[in-house]
């Protein structure tokens, strides 16, 4: 079961895509150990915490890698159910007393089952539409099960509330469909009813907070104290950055607690602020070569499960990856999305890595077959 | 896998990590927008945000006099703070300190021992006390440069401009009231800081305002200021009068021309006097006209015709009788026509033609001149005067009032009252701030002549005047204020104070009083003098009327205004050595008997060619420097220009 030891694995490891990985997590722990400079939780300054994810993150990113992924596939529909079942008591706990929760805790750890929700469903995707085949695109009444599969934990996330995250998963959906080529009819229905469905969002799910944020968004001057303090703020720290950026600890603005969550959501501030235009740039070549990598993968597995599997991963981080940049930068509303690699926190590291370890493993394996 | 599906799947691949790279190359552009082209903007603003912000007393705006001559400005002086951090020997550096600014050491100990990286130690030092201290060299204690209130003319004209407060904010007078455009914004001191508001860097960064102040440009002529405040203390000084105070308003525009006040203060130590002498008492003090008013009396009368020009009343031998009252004049009037009853200022005569207009009308046209109610000059602490209410007026209280009692007045709206008797019949707001300007001299407000009503028609305006001139003729009670070859329009008073105490008219306490227009046909000033409690005679006509004579004289004089033509000529008996010409000792004001061709013009706010044409026709040398608008002239206007003089000019561009 565990082909540990088969030589055309170690041969055929995807070591580029590693090393791109690894550069990104030195960058994010040396930016993350300049953004949150001397703070601690629970007495662990904050970067050692993010080695530790980062270490646990390579850890599982291993485990996933070299299990086969013909596993998974048996395995999706079943690990998605269990995966749903941690929000699933996170909805009775709100129902039952009233609080937000996005956090279940194990003793010390805690870990965000809406992290793990976005690989699990990649999987279930992945295992639905390689059995699913249609040669000339995928009608609506095709899509009823992946749908619900996806409106399902996107509506239970979004009760914690974390619109974030519930939008991902939708983007997740809709980008695979896009992969595996919907017939265009269908594909305008979804988006004319995602359109309808708005004003029911706003009007049910979103809080006012997140409404404010997008209000602002679409109106900065509406209050520049108040929602519209973050984006602004970020603005100030990534235009003071200016081409070169003020270098390594350097960044001042973000240090000195002007940018909200400057360790977590908008942690791309500090990069832009110390490394200025060329570190953001960078940056985001290093994201677009994982990116083009994965595709890659995608493109050369031998089987439908894993090209789709691994096109959802590539989906998964790229959707982080803009909705993040474009919040920070002030493109996009403020919706919370951490940025993979850089953004602190326990479970969407080590989430991301699994992603990345279920791109190694298919990518290791598109010679077995 | 198929072949065919293979390509289409690679083609889709290209295509989205086509759509990939577009959603990065926007990427990039929104930050080469923020990184690039904002950069400078943001930068800014993330310095603006992380900086504490120590605020230096801002410079505020000068107050002109109407030739631009200043009589307000600030100045530099340096305020002492420390970086205590730096400093090494606490305990040595503050003993030091200590003693040369006269402080107890144990209050600049505690400072320099401070956590904060920038502590004040005392604003404001004098330059002797900066120097010695600079002469220290004690690391980490510094200087910055504030600014302070000057007020180059002293008690010049010192109630109506008031004065600031350490902030400076204006306490008192104008500086008060055109706070707002006086008030500069302050120079600022950067810190740097945290978001948690915490100090972190202890480099100065002065960032100059970027919203300077304003300048008032007054009404008032500093020439004719300094000519009243002269005559006002002479006049003090001769009459030892308690406080004593004069005006003078151009009639046809209400435009104050010169506010001063006996005691005053020097705004430059405005510490050492208390409210009393502070206030502007023009404005606040309402006091009881006596017979003065009854010039407003005659004019009331005449506007209502209540009375024929060559009707004569009785004067009762100097008693008269209004139910249980008895009414005195000063003599045993006989018969008096109504020029008579103003020229003697009989109160007899007065009281007759109060009741004949009755309480109410009497009340509505006192109201109308302006009485009871505030001028609104826009000074602060205008009073309004008591004008009691017609309908509780007795028969003796209509009487009072005819001839100045029982009602109170201030000086300000006597002299407007009078001013729309001297202009035809027009009530003007008084007014002092001809203009405010900005730091380039552009006009940023200017006020205008405001008639607020007619009072009463043209005609009665010029019988009134009329009867006004026959009291500086021989005969009447304002004698000393004729000026030679000028016709005067006068009236004296002469009111008896109540005594606080008894509550009822004192023997000993008066106002004396004069007031007036000149020339009398075509008056160019109005002049109100009070004196109050002098000790010697208490007569208006024997105290207050010679300061009349002296300010009109003069400022006619300074204001080239031609004598009239004198037909008949009344020759003045002045009373011996009463009031003698002083000798003009003093370099200011300009010198303004001389001819005017000989005389240094006033060139300021003129340009080079303007100015040199004006100086064209005297014979003298003159030197320039600088190009634009002439700011500074050297002799003063006014001075005498003789052959040779070297005239120094200075000129600056006027933006």
């Amino acid at each position: 079961m565990f082909n540990l030891i088969d030589r055309r694995l170690i041969d055929h490891f995807d070591w580029p895509l590693v090393t791109l990985v690894l550069c990104l997590t030195a960058i994010g722990t040396l930016n993350l150990y300049s953004a949150a400079l001397g703070e601690e939780i629970g007495g662990i300054p904050i970067y050692l915490r993010q080695i530790l994810w980062f270490s646990s993150g390579f850890l599982v990113m291993v485990l996933v890698a070299f299990v086969d992924y013909r596993h998974y596939r048996t395995l999706a529909y079943g690990i998605f159910a269990v995966s749903l079942i941690p929000l699933v008591i996170l909805l009775a706990y709100h129902v039952m007393y009233g609080g937000v929760q996005r956090w279940i805790r194990f003793g010390p750890l805690s870990f965000q089952p809406s992290e793990w929700i976005k690989i699990c469903l990649i999987l279930a995707l992945a295992k639905f539409f390689s059995k699913n085949t249609k040669a000339d695109g995928y009608l609506i009444r095709d899509l009823i099960i992946p749908f619900l599969a996806t409106v399902v934990p996107a509506a239970l996330i979004l009760l914690q509330p974390d619109l974030g995250t519930a939008i991902t998963l939708f983007l997740i959906l809709l980008s695979v469909l896009v992969f595996m080529g919907i017939q265009m009819k269908s594909f305008l229905i979804l988006v004319m009813s995602g359109v309808a469905a708005l004003p029911l969002l706003w009007n049910y799910f979103l809080k006012d907070y997140q409404k404010e944020r997008i209000l602002v968004f679409f109106n900065p001057g509406l209050d520049p104290l108040g929602a519209g303090y973050h984006i602004q703020q970020a603005k100030i720290a990534i235009g003071s950055g200016g081409l070169a950026g003020k270098g390594f600890l350097g960044g001042a603005y973000t240090k000195l607690g002007f940018i909200p969550a400057r360790h977590t959501d908008f942690v791309l501030c500090n990069l832009a602020e110390e490394w200025g235009f060329l570190g953001l740039t960078a940056l985001l070549f290093l994201f677009l070569l994982v990116l083009l990598l994965g595709l890659q993968i995608s493109l050369r597995s031998k089987d439908r499960f894993g090209s789709i599997a691994a096109f959802g991963v590539v989906a998964m981080i790229f959707w982080h990856l803009l909705i993040n940049v474009g919040m920070v930068l002030g493109m996009m509303p403020v919706v919370g999305v951490p940025l993979p690699f850089l953004s602190y926190g326990g479970s969407s590291t080590v989430a991301v890595m699994a992603g990345v370890g279920l791109l190694l493993n298919i990518s290791m394996r598109r010679y077995i077959f | 896998m198929r072949k065919k599906q293979i390509n289409w799947l690679k083609f889709r691949i290209f295509l989205i990590f086509f759509l990939f790279f577009i959603c990065f190359v926007l990427i990039l552009l929104r930050a080469l927008q923020l990184q690039i082209v904002e950069r400078e903007n943001l930068q800014e603003l993330a310095a603006r945000q992380h900086q504490r912000i120590i605020e230096l007393v801002p410079n505020r705006g000068t107050i002109f006099d109407r030739n631009l001559s200043v009589m307000a400005e600030s100045t530099e002086i340096e305020s002492l703070y420390t970086h205590p951090r730096q400093v090494k020997n606490v305990r040595q550096a503050s003993r030091k300190i200590a003693d040369i600014l006269g402080m107890n050491p144990r209050t600049i100990e505690r400072k320099l021992r401070s956590q904060r990286p920038f502590e004040w130690l005392q604003r404001k030092i004098l330059p002797a006390k900066a120097e010695k201290i600079r002469e220290l060299e004690i690391e980490g204690i510094n200087f910055l440069k504030e600014s302070q209130r000057y007020y180059p003319n002293g008690w010049l004209a010192a109630n109506l401009l008031g004065f600031v407060g350490i902030d400076p904010e204006g306490l008192e007078g104008l500086e008060f009231q055109h706070d707002r455009y006086l008030n500069g914004h302050p120079h600022r001191v950067l810190l740097g800081l945290d978001a948690k508001g915490r100090e972190i860097i202890t480099e100065l960064l002065v960032v100059p305002t970027d919203l300077p102040s304003y300048s008032v440009v007054l009404t008032v002529d500093l020439n004719i200021q300094y000519i009243v405040e002269k005559a006002l203390t002479e006049a003090v000084k001769k009459t030892r009068a308690r406080s004593a105070m004069a005006l003078v308003m151009e009639p046809q525009t209400g435009r104050i021309l010169a506010m001063a006040i006996r005691p005053t203060f020097n705004p430059n130590m405005v510490r050492n006097y208390n409210g009393d002498v502070i206030r502007n008492r023009v404005i606040t003090d309402a006091f009881e006209p006596g017979s003065i008013f009854k010039v407003f009396l005659l004019a009331i009368a005449l506007e209502e015709k209540v009375t024929q020009k060559n009707e004569i009343f009785y004067g009762h031998n100097g008693r008269y009788q209004i139910g249980k009252e008895i009414i005195h004049d000063h003599k045993r009037f006989g018969w008096l026509t109504l020029e008579k009853i103003i020229k003697f200022s009989s109160n007899i005569g007065a009281s007759q033609i109060g009741l004949r207009l009755g309480a109410e009308k009497l009340d509505r046209h006192i109201r109308d001149f302006g009485f009871g109610a505030r001028t609104g000059i826009n000074l602060p602490g205008e009073a309004k005067g008591i004008v009691r209410n017609p309908k509780s007026l007795s028969e003796v209280g209509v009487a009072n009032t005819a001839f100045g009692q029982g009602i109170s007045v201030t000086a300000i709206q006597l002299i407007t009252a009078l001013s729309a008797i001297a202009n035809g019949g027009n009530l003007m707001r008084p007014y002092v701030v001809d203009r405010i300007i900005d730091q380039s001299g552009n006009v940023v407000k200017s006020f205008t002549p405001e008639p607020r009503r007619r009072c009463i028609s043209l005609e009665t305006s010029q019988e009134v005047t009329r009867i006004m001139k026959a009291v500086v003729e021989p005969g009447g009670t304002g004698t000393e204020a004729a000026v030679p070859g000028y016709l005067v329009a006068g009236k004296t008073g002469t009111a008896q104070k109540i005594d606080p105490l008894l509550k009822k008219y004192s023997n000993e306490n008066y106002i004396g009083s004069f007031m007036g227009f000149v020339p009398a046909d075509d008056p160019r000033l109005v002049i109100l003098v009070i004196l109050d409690e002098p000790e010697k005679t208490p007569y208006g006509g024997v105290i207050a009327a010679p300061v009349f004579k002296t300010i009109a004289e003069r400022s006619l004089q300074y204001l080239n205004v031609p004598p009239t033509e004198v037909t008949a000529s009344p020759r003045v008996e002045r009373s011996p050595n009463y009031y003698p010409r002083t000798k003009r000792r003093e370099s200011f004001p300009p010198d303004i008997a001389v001819q005017p061709d000989g005389v240094m013009p006033n060139l300021l706010g003129l340009s080079m060619r303007n100015a040199l044409g004006r100086l064209g026709k005297s014979n003298v040398e003159v030197q320039m420097s600088g190009r634009g608008l002439v700011v500074k002239q050297k002799p003063p206007p006014g001075s005498r220009l003789k052959e040779g003089t070297v005239c120094y000019l200075r000129l600056r561009p006027p933006s």
